[in-house]
């Protein structure tokens, strides 16, 4: 098959996720209004945006932990929402979310955080499951850890340790919560180089939330802007560093005055 | 004014209602759980928290039943001396604890050990988003975290009180023996004498019920943390009040149901 065909063939089939109308409110407050966001199979977008602009509540409407208030939110053409519980959890069972806080079990040591899901959803053996592990383990060069509590572990090391566990059930889709906050500039390059080679190597499709530049323009394939609870712009990297709008151009720049004021 | 009070009645109503649901949660996800061919949910998890709530309960229950019954024991048995009837205090001491302080007490006791632990943990699991992580991942959290738990007390109430039973028996023949002269196996005789199945069975149940119901506040309290590490003291404390509150309040409508049955 031609590298054409190869293209016609991804473009038919239905994005990985799709995001259609979708409003969501919290306590009267809207945060999110008339979102369209469309994210195809081994893109790795990056969505931008101010703290606080509902970045982190677009990966919770996704992983199906929040319903929207107007809208559908689609994986793999299937509504989330209409979703039954086990449809919802099997959905849940081809994602993975690396969590800001990494969100490691506090008593679990870093082999079984590893072999959770592997334990609870799938019937593979102990020897298979220590495997399994110990393999996602040193792709991300955390081989000597499996037995070590999160505690014991610094910011960086967590985070590899968040991205194996994203990586044991070999997911289609992977969701970042802002993966290198609060991480040195080296260590965040280290992390963002991670990415990119594991969802290359595992063809995962990846959504990443981040307010951070230098990294955004690292990762993506392609980059989307989230403004007042919508996409205001979604292009290639080069085409947002290129942007003429002025949110896009005040966000890239960094300055003061502009459309984007405090909180909003 | 008119909305802090409609907060105030809400949140009451909120919370009966969010444990109901999660009580119904926690038999969904098992029963799917089992319909794809797993254990609901692991046995040693369940064996951890047995032995944690059991186990480790008894010392303190143990402990408190015995000085509550050597209590009762004397308080009667000086009022029942003045009229020559202190052979009474076995009786009372039997009936009194079997079917309502062994119960009441171990309830108390063990939401205020128990509940507590489990709330401060699931609250600690919330606010740094380890519960979402659980979630997110297709594992239910009400199976996978809250059915050990709930069913750990449930089934460890009854034992728990029948432990009680026995300390606060044994505290009340001691002082008998010492204070009114009643020896131990004249004691023995005069509970079983006063004792009918039916307190036992009304004793039980009653534990069954009080272990349901602090397991399910303990644990909708936890998950339910706003606010970090603030949020889980507050929680902590408020499901501790709410849970000793709510047991004595459910323990005198099993007795005005039972005394609606039996009499």
């Amino acid at each position: 098959m031609n590298e054409r065909e190869q293209r016609t063939d991804e473009e038919d089939e239905p994005p990985m996720v799709e995001m259609r109308g979708v409003c969501l409110d919290f306590e009267n407050k809207p945060v999110l209004r008339q979102l369209n966001l469309s994210v195809r199979r081994k893109q790795r977008m990056v969505i931008m945006g101010q703290s606080g602009a509902g970045k982190s509540t677009l990966l919770r409407l996704i992983l199906g932990i929040l319903r929207p208030t107007a809208g559908g939110v689609y994986f793999q053409g299937r509504n989330i929402e209409h979703a039954s519980r086990r449809q919802l959890n099997n959905a849940r069972a081809r994602m993975a979310m690396v969590f800001q806080s990494s969100a490691l079990i506090s008593s679990m040591t870093v082999h079984d955080n590893l072999a959770l899901p592997l334990q609870e959803l799938t019937h593979k053996r102990r020897a298979q499951i220590h495997r399994t592990v110990e393999e996602k383990l040193s792709m991300v060069g955390m081989e000597e850890t499996g037995a070590l509590m999160p505690e014991e572990l610094s910011g960086g090391m967590r985070k590899r340790v968040a991205i194996a566990r994203a990586l044991v059930m070999e997911p289609e889709l992977i969701l970042f919560d802002e993966p290198t906050t609060g991480l040195d500039p080296v260590l965040s390059a280290v992390i963002d180089e991670l990415i990119i080679d594991l969802t290359e190597k595992t063809h995962a499709t990846s959504i990443i939330v981040t307010h951070e530049l230098k990294s955004a323009f690292r990762v993506a394939t392609r980059i989307a802007m989230l403004f007042q609870g919508r996409i205001i712009e979604e292009s290639l990297p080069e085409g947002f560093r290129g942007s003429h709008n002025p949110v896009v151009e005040q966000f890239i720049e960094g300055r003061t005055e502009g459309p984007i004021h405090n909180g909003s | 004014m008119k909305e802090a009070i409609m907060h105030k009645v809400a949140e009451p109503v909120r919370m009966i209602g969010g444990m109901v649901y999660l009580g119904l949660d926690m038999v969904r996800e098992g029963l799917d759980h089992t319909l794809r061919g797993f254990a609901p949910f692991r046995a040693s998890l369940l064996f951890w928290q047995t032995n944690r709530a059991g186990v480790g309960s008894v010392p303190l229950v143990s402990l408190i039943s015995f000085f509550m019954g050597m209590t009762m024991a004397l308080l009667t048995g000086y009022q029942l001396r003045k009229l020559g009837t202190q052979n009474l205090v076995p009786g009372l001491v039997g009936i009194g604890f079997t079917r309502e302080l062994g119960p009441l007490m171990t309830g108390i006791m063990v939401a205020a050990r128990i509940g507590a632990a489990y709330t401060a943990e699931l609250g600690t699991m919330t606010a740094s988003e380890e519960v979402e992580a659980i979630e997110a991942m297709g594992i239910g959290p009400a199976r996978f975290l809250v059915a050990p738990r709930v069913l750990a007390v449930f089934f460890l109430l009854p034992c728990l009180s029948v432990i009680a039973d026995l300390a606060a028996l044994l505290g009340g023949a001691l002082v008998c023996e010492r204070q009114f002269g009643i020896a131990y196996p004249y004691f023995v005789q005069l509970v079983l004498d006063n004792l009918i199945v039916r307190d036992i069975i009304a004793g039980v149940m009653k534990s069954f019920a009080f272990g349901l119901i602090i397991g399910l506040i303990s644990c909708y309290r936890g998950l339910t943390v706003k606010g970090g590490s603030a949020g889980v003291g507050a929680a902590t404390t408020s499901s501790v009040v709410a849970a000793i509150a709510v047991v004595i309040a459910a323990d005198t409508l099993i007795n005005i149901a039972l005394v609606a049955i039996y009499e």
